[in-house]
């Protein structure tokens, strides 16, 4: 099925997709750092959360029955920590601000970046340059943020561990049952997928510098 | 490129000119001159044969292998 103007239409959605980035790193640097928005309760940050318990013999432990030799050990516990970025205690607000914005910038920057070269290639072969070495610098481009992004993903998830388990640790305690506090889970999955789709695209990248190099050499056969 | 062609000598040897030699062989005289300026990667068989044919050449006459410095 072939679409009328696809070129166009994409430069318009990644166009769509760079403006949207910079206004929500603008918005919510104002919404984590000034007041002017009024107090509303979808105001509040869902932070992922995770409870380890530990394993003594206080541990949630389920046995069945009818499966012989199989029991069931619960040993971890997700869910959602909401934080209020206009509270007055200092620590929360202190936690939010360092270990929110960078991690929201860098999404941001991340999306505005990949937005940008997409739409820049969309515009080109809009207009008939297709098998170029700007396109193709940019498709390079792409396949390198693909690769870094998740990298930096890391590295932001390790800096929002050590920041909110701090925070955690010094402001939430958990009574009743024996476990630890830890911020959110790596995702492996994610990570993997990230990865792999940037290779893709280098190769794609690669792909098309050897035809780039093709069509120069048939250009200047006469 | 140690492959060059000769083709602005023979040219004129025969007192052709290149928009006349375009015509005769068919070809646009930007890429004949892309032959002349000697920037041409490949040539076919098609092309050589047509220029041996006009100018009534060879392809040793056309062609030279110098080494590279």
């Amino acid at each position: 099925m072939k679409i009328p103007n696809l070129a166009r239409q994409l430069g318009g959605f990644f166009q769509c997709g760079r403006s949207l980035s910079v206004v929500c790193a603008a918005l919510c640097l104002i919404w984590l750092t000034l007041s002017f928005f009024p107090k509303v309760d979808f105001s509040h940050l869902s932070i992922p959360l995770e409870v380890t318990l530990d394993r003594t013999a206080s541990s949630l432990e389920i046995e069945s029955l009818k499966l012989n030799g199989a029991n069931f050990r619960f040993d971890r516990l997700s869910g959602v920590i909401l934080l209020n970025p206009r509270s007055p205690n200092p620590a929360v607000t202190k936690a939010i601000h360092y270990a929110i914005i960078p991690s929201f910038l860098i999404v941001c920057i991340v999306s505005w970046l990949i937005c940008t070269l997409l739409r820049k290639i969309c515009v080109r072969v809009e207009h008939g340059e297709i098998f170029s070495d700007t396109n193709l610098r940019y498709i390079s481009n792409v396949g390198l943020v693909l690769l870094i992004s998740p990298f930096c993903e890391g590295a932001l998830t390790l800096w929002l561990r050590i920041w909110l388990n701090h925070f955690l640790a010094a402001e939430v305690k958990i009574t009743g049952i024996a476990a630890t506090l830890q911020f959110g889970n790596w995702d492996w999955n994610s990570f993997i997928k990230e990865v792999v789709t940037g290779f893709l695209v280098l190769l794609i990248a690669e792909a098309f510098r050897q035809g780039l190099a093709l069509k120069k050499e048939n250009d200047l056969t006469v | 490129m140690p492959i060059r062609l000769n083709l602005d000598q023979v040219m004129a040897e025969r007192g052709i000119s290149l928009t006349e030699l375009a015509e005769r062989i068919d070809l646009t005289l930007a890429n004949l001159s892309i032959l002349k300026t000697n920037k041409a990667k490949a040539v076919r068989f098609s092309t050589l044969e047509a220029l041996c044919r006009e100018l009534k050449c060879q392809p040793g006459d056309l062609l030279e292998f110098t080494k590279e410095k």
